[in-house]
This record gives structure tokens, sequence and C-alpha cells, in this order.
């Protein structure tokens, strides 16, 4: 683990403390440049995430074709896809994000709206 | 609710092994599609079928993208970053999954906010550039050119393609590139030294404050060499390119004539260079070196100065002469003056005359005869201002002038007066004149005020010596002819003793010395001879005694001692002598009464050894302060101041100096065939005796 994504954890670990009754949530999109479904998904979850998960969230977009290696051992087969990391459980989610419901469904999300 | 149908095991297991094979074909596609063992994917979208290709023509263009050197990215009209190259990630030092995804606005300092909603606002034909500032991760600020393009994406209508270049460094270089400007302004406004920089046609494109103040106007624009105009020290003009020519382009000494003054400037040449070493132009440094120049030039003239003096001081030792001291003192003068005529003049204090004692470059003589001037005489004018205040005096222009005129005569165009001065005293006066016009400057007029002050003080170091030796002659004279006095008198005593009391002892002798007859007849008349013997020798020793100093003037006073020696005297040499006096009862002081009794006695001596006549008068009177004397003749008469400078008058001398001692005064009138005049005046002085040299 690299120094930086130490202190990563330590920040969320510290805001998890601070509100605890929110959930914390630790997103991450991988996409393939600026391919109309890449584009389309990142629109989306950010909207997403703005308007359900506002000030509680993290999201790095990851660009597979300048950062390939970041895709090691994530079983990425397509792209655009979608990884909740945090709170368990681990789920991905494939395609653009376009359908909200099954992504709030998906990310545990449908009781809060 | 539908009812589910119930199936059986078989059909169970049947579906099971379908699913099985099912998952192994899809896990076998997704490995060979992991692996890449695929080069195009088959996508259904809306009925058709879409052909992507892995590794396609557009990853040429991605490539290009992704590693050219500006930093590219993707935005919503919101400002939501969909895509970033690493370029741009770098400039913001921050990993590249952090920035995709995030706003624009996270990322731009906020006084640059309103700069990126300008260009994103901007019509579509507009050119949409723009600088900006970016804040990194570390904080740093991170100066950019953004340019903006609209893009039409699928689903996204209104993004836009940025492309946005890193000024840091241009910004650095430029920050140099304005502290070299600075610097260099800094330098031309702060040096002492005019500097001045041309282009390679000689003309001045900057110049130093100082270069301005030393032309006097802006030199900006002009060719070098019309603005200065400087001179080298072989007379040559001073022209930039050929010193850009030559090798020597280092302190040339040159001189720029200015308002009055000259200045001198010491020129250092250099050239200005291009990074591909082509000539631009020169830059010229101008050192101010008037000071130093000038101060060498005072040092130079005081040299000279003293030189001059040593010279002038050997020339004074070496001659005792006034008129060779004179010759040589304006021989000087007219050198370090440069001048054409001069005079030098001494006053006569008897005569109250000016009369020139050295004279050079008069054109017609006549001009310095009349130079003799009376010191009463009005038109000597300007000449004798300078007595009257003891100041040198310069006309640089005499034909502007009242007065003057001898000089003018002469051509004379600026004179200078400087005077002969010895300890205050006003001796004379040096003039110098120059027939073209000039001006004086004060280095000269103190040098000539000097070479006068050494000559009046030659002049009257002069005249003591020369007073001084008069007086030792006259005192060798004195002493000569009191010693002969003496002799004459012993002489005459011895004469007088020998042939009036010695023959009247001897026929004394002889009539005492005869035998003795016998008879009181013979008695008688012996003793009657030798008693008439006695009684002669008697008035013979009175005499005697008398003429060596009469016991009446002790004994009587001054009157009948006179009284006595003038008949004493008509008997003796038949001179009828006509004594009046005036108020002479009672006595006088004893030197005062042998004084006048010993030069009525000498002057009577003279009038019957020179005078040749029968007749003399002598007057004497008296008052509360003085006795006077006067003896007159008609008789041959002489030169006084003849007589008196050859020192054969060392009866005249002896008079003058038993006067003196009494501080009385001496006068004598006379000239050949004349008559002779004598007055003598002697203070009567009560208590203390007043002393007065004769002059």
């Amino acid at each position: 683990m690299t120094k930086k994504k130490l202190r990563d954890a330590t920040q969320a670990f510290k805001r998890s403390l601070v509100s605890p009754l929110e959930k914390h949530f630790v997103l991450r999109l991988y996409i393939t440049g600026t391919t109309p479904q890449s584009v389309r998904a990142i629109a989306n979850i950010k909207k997403l995430c703005e308007e359900h998960l506002k000030g509680h969230y993290e999201l790095e977009v990851i660009d597979l074709y300048q950062q390939p290696q970041l895709a090691q051992g994530e079983q990425i087969i397509a792209t655009p896809t979608l990884i909740k990391l945090l709170p368990p459980p681990l789920l991905r989610i494939i395609g653009d994000l376009s359908n909200t419901e099954c992504v709030l469904a998906g990310l545990d999300l449908r009781q809060k709206a | 609710m539908p009812k589910k149908p119930v199936r059986t095991q078989k059909q169970l297991l049947t579906e099971n092994e379908d699913l099985r094979g099912r998952l192994a074909e899809a896990e076998e596609t997704l490995r060979a599609i992991r692996s890449g063992e695929v080069d195009a994917l088959i996508v259904s979208d809306a009925g058709s079928e879409q052909v992507f290709r892995l590794k396609g023509a557009d990853r040429v263009y991605r490539m290009l993208i992704e590693d050219m050197n500006e930093g590219a990215l993707t935005l919503t009209a919101e400002g939501l970053i969909l895509y970033a190259n690493r370029r741009f990630a770098e400039m913001l030092t921050t990993p590249l999954e952090k920035i995709i995804g995030s706003t624009i606005h996270t990322w731009i300092v906020p006084d640059s906010h309103w700069i990126l909603q300008a260009l994103l606002r901007k019509g579509g034909d507009q050119k949409r550039r723009g600088e900006l500032a970016l804040t990194a991760s570390d904080g740093t600020q991170v100066p950019i050119y953004l340019s903006v393009n609209r893009l039409s994406m699928e689903g996204l209508p209104n993004s836009f393609c940025l492309v946005a270049t890193n000024l840091t460094e241009q910004k650095k270089r430029n920050e140099a590139i304005v502290a070299a400007e600075t610097l260099a302004r800094l330098i031309l406004e702060q040096a002492a030294e005019a500097i001045v920089v041309c282009d390679e046609t000689g003309r001045i494109i900057r110049a130093s404050r100082a270069a301005h103040a030393l032309c006097g106007e802006s030199p900006l624009g002009q060719a070098f060499e019309r603005v200065f105009r400087l001179q080298r020290t072989d007379g040559a003009a001073f022209s930039l390119a050929e010193t850009m020519n030559s090798g020597d382009r280092q302190r040339i000494e040159t001189r720029l004539e200015g308002d009055g003054q000259a200045l001198y400037l010491l020129v250092s040449v250099g050239s200005l260079v291009g990074t591909r070493n082509e000539t631009l132009g020169s830059v010229i440094t101008l050192t101010d070196i008037t000071a130093n120049k000038l101060a060498e030039d005072g040092l130079r003239a005081k040299n000279r100065e003293l030189q001059i003096l040593h010279e002038i001081g050997q020339a004074i030792l070496a001659s005792g002469n006034i008129q060779h001291m004179a010759a040589s003192i304006l021989e000087k003068a007219l050198a370090v003056s440069l001048c054409d005529l001069g005079v030098i003049r001494l006053l006569d204090r008897t005569s109250r005359t000016l009369d020139p004692v050295a004279s050079h470059g008069y054109l017609n003589p006549k001009n310095l005869r009349r130079h003799r001037k009376h010191l009463d005489d009005r038109t000597t004018g300007r000449l004798l201002r300078i007595f009257a205040r003891k100041e040198t005096v310069v006309s640089e222009r005499v034909q502007d002038e009242p007065g003057l005129r001898i000089f003018r005569r002469e051509g004379v165009q600026s004179l200078i007066l400087i005077p002969v001065l010895a300890e205050h005293d006003m001796l004379g006066a040096l003039q110098l004149g120059s027939r073209t016009p000039r001006k004086f400057d004060p280095h000269l007029i103190n040098l000539l005020e000097t070479l006068g002050n050494n000559f009046g003080i030659a002049v009257q170091k002069n005249r003591l010596l020369e007073e001084t030796l008069a007086s030792q002659a006259q005192l060798r004279a004195l002493s000569r002819r009191l010693v002969k006095t003496q002799e004459t008198e012993r002489h005459h005593l011895a004469r007088e003793l020998h042939d009036e009391i010695g023959s009247l002892l001897t026929g004394l002798k002889l009539t005492l010395g005869v035998p003795a007859g016998s008879g009181t007849d013979r008695i008688d008349a012996r003793t009657a001879a030798a008693h008439a013997i006695i009684e002669e020798a008697l008035v013979k020793t009175r005499s005697l005694s008398h003429s060596l100093r009469p016991p009446m003037l002790d004994d009587l006073g001054l009157l009948p001692a006179l009284s006595w020696h003038v008949k004493e005297f008509t008997g003796r040499t038949n001179v009828q002598v006509n004594f009046q006096h005036h108020d002479l009862q009672g006595r006088f002081p004893a030197e005062v009464e042998i004084t006048a009794y010993r030069i009525i006695q000498e002057a009577l001596t003279n009038i019957a050894r020179h005078a040749l006549v029968h007749e003399a008068t002598v007057r004497l009177w008296a008052d509360q302060s003085a006795l006077g004397i006067e003896l007159s003749d008609r008789g041959a008469g002489f030169d006084p101041t003849a007589t008196l400078a050859n020192t054969s008058g060392v009866g005249l001398l002896g008079m003058r100096e038993r006067v003196a001692s009494l501080g009385g005064s001496l006068t004598i009138t006379s000239a050949p065939g004349t008559g002779t005049s004598v007055t003598v005046e002697l203070p009567l002085a009560t208590g203390e005796k007043t002393v007065r040299s004769e002059q």
C-alpha cells in the first residue's frame, strides 16, 4: 500500500467516525477514454452521487487507456464498469449507468431514496 | 400468481448440464477477450450490430492526445471533467483518477473562474483562448494558456474540449527577460558614467541619465558623432565607426567643447553582439575625467610656478643690480603671461616719479619715455590706482576703457598692472600688455603678483644694502677725518709749541743764560726782556688752549665764546664776519653749545679756505624749541651732493654727523658760483632729548 493510499484510507476512517450514521461510499469507475458509454457513465454516476451521496462519497474514474495497470486483479472485462468498494459487499455494475433505478438498487440506496 | 411448473430431477440435471456448458462457454469467451485473443467485439445496439475493433485507427489519435506536451481534457457544460490526459494530471501534481470525474472549478484559482466562464460562454466561431491559473495539489499556482473548443458528443451535446499549455517556464523566462531589462535600465540610470548604446549604423538607441545630462537634450535617435563632438588628443575628430574597426577601443582620451568649459572624457567602446555572434551595435562608456585633468593641469602649473620662482630667486641672488634683476623678472613675467610688451617702473621718492627700470617689446621708444610718470600727474590715472589700492588691475579690453593711451598707442588690447610691493610698501609697478585680446586666469595673476612681491623685496633689500654701504663709507671717511684732524691738531700743536712756545722759551733761556753782567740796568733789561717773552708765551699758550677747547664756552657760554672766536677768526684770516644774534642770552645744553660752536668754527674755516671771499654772515637765533644757525657767503660755492658722496667733504660730513647726533637738521644750499648757505637747527628739548635721525 502506498503512502497516499494509506492517507486516503485514514481520512475515510476519520470521516466514518465523524458521521457514523452515514455510510461512506468509495466508488471506482473504469472507463476507456472518451467513448460515448464512458462519458455517459461518468456523467450519470456523478449526478447520482451528488444527488444521493453528497458529502460522503469518493469517486475515482480510471481511464484504462492511460492507466491499464490499475485494472490488474480487478477482473474488468468491459467498460464502463463501476465497482462499489465500500460499504461491503463489493459490487460491480457494467454499463453506462443510465438506469438509475438499477444503480441505486445495486448500491443498496433504495430505502434512502 | 402463476404456478411454477414442477420439474423433475432429470430435467434439472439436464438443465444443470446445459448451464454448465453455457457457463464454460461464457468463461472461455471472457478468458479469450481478457487475454487479448480477440481483436473486435460485436455489440448489438438497437437492433443493429456494431463492430468495435480493439486496436483501431483511432488509437493513433488517442496516443497523440495521451502523450502530447499539453494538457488535454473534456468537460461538460457544468465543468465535469470527462477526460484528462496524464500531462494535465502532472500539471496539477495529482493522480489522474482523482481528476477525471471531478469538476474543473476544483482546480482553478478563484481569480481565474470568471475567465473560464467567459471562455465557455463564447459563441462557436469566436476564438476561445485565454490565460488563467490552476491550483495544484501541492498548493502551487500553475499559469496556463487555455484554448477551448466546443465538442458535440453523443448524449452530451454541450461539452468542451480543452487544451492547456503550461506557461510556468515561459513565465519564468519572461520574468528573467524582464529582470534583465530592469537590470539594464537600472545600470543605465544609476551609472555615474555616461553610457550610450548605438545600433550598427551608429545611431543612439539607449542612453544613461548621465549621458542625457552630458548632451543637455535627448540624444536618442541621433548619430553618436552628431551628439558628442569629441576630439581626440591629436586634434582629430572621434569617429565611432573607425574606433569599432580598430583594435584600440579602450580608454581613449577625448575632449568635448561645452558651453564655456571643455570637458575631458575617457571613451571605451564595446561591441554589442547577438546570439549568432553578429554585431548589433556598440556600447560606449564616457567617463568624465575633467576634474582629474584640471587637477593635473593645476599641479603642472604649480610646478611651473615653482620652477619660475626658483629661477627668479636664483636671478635675484646672482644679481646685486636692480636693473639686471628687473630685466630678469620682466623676461620671466613676459614668458609666463605670453604678453608682447612690458615695463617695470620704480618709484623715486625724492622726485615722486615712476621711472622705468626695465622694458621689453616697445615698438616706439618714445612711448616708453613718455612713461616717466609723476605721481601727482592726473593723467597717470589708472596706473596710479594700484598705488592707492595696492591691488592688481586687469583690463581685458583696453579699447573700451578710458585712459591707457600709451598702451593703446602700442597696440595693446589687454593689460595687467601688478604692484611691486615690499611689506605693504609700494615700490613700483609691473605692467604687461598683449597685442591680442586675452584673459588673465587667476593662477597667472597669482604668479605675477608673487613675482611683483619678490621683486619688491629684492628692491627693498638692495636699497637697504646700498644705504648701509654708503653709511659704512661715510663712517670710514669720518674716522679717517678724525684721525687726520687729530694728526693735524697734533702737528699744529707741535709746531705751535716748537715754533712759538719753543722759540720763546729758547729766547728766554738765551736771555737768562747770558752770563750775568754787572749793573742793575742790564739785569733789569734782561728781566724786562724775559718778562716780555713770558708774557708772549702766555698769550700763545692761551690761544693754543682756546683753539683746542675754548674755556670761555664752558665758563661764559656760547655768545661770548663765539664773539671771541669771530674776532680771533677775522684777526687771523682777514675775513670780515657779520655776526648777528637774537635771543642768545643765557645758557644752552652743553652739547648744543659745543655743537653750535664747532659747526660755526668749521663753516668759517671752510669759508676762509674755499669761498675766496672777504665777507661772511653768521646769524644765530633761539626760541623755546630750537637753536638756529645760518652761515652764508657769496663765494665760490660747490656741489653739496657730489662733495658729500665722494667722501672728500669730511668737514661737511662731520657737521652732519654732529647735527644728526642731536636730532637736528642741516641744510646746505650751494652751487658753483652762487655762494653757499648752511642752515642748522638744533632742538632744545627740555627734559628728555628727542632723537630723530635725519633722512
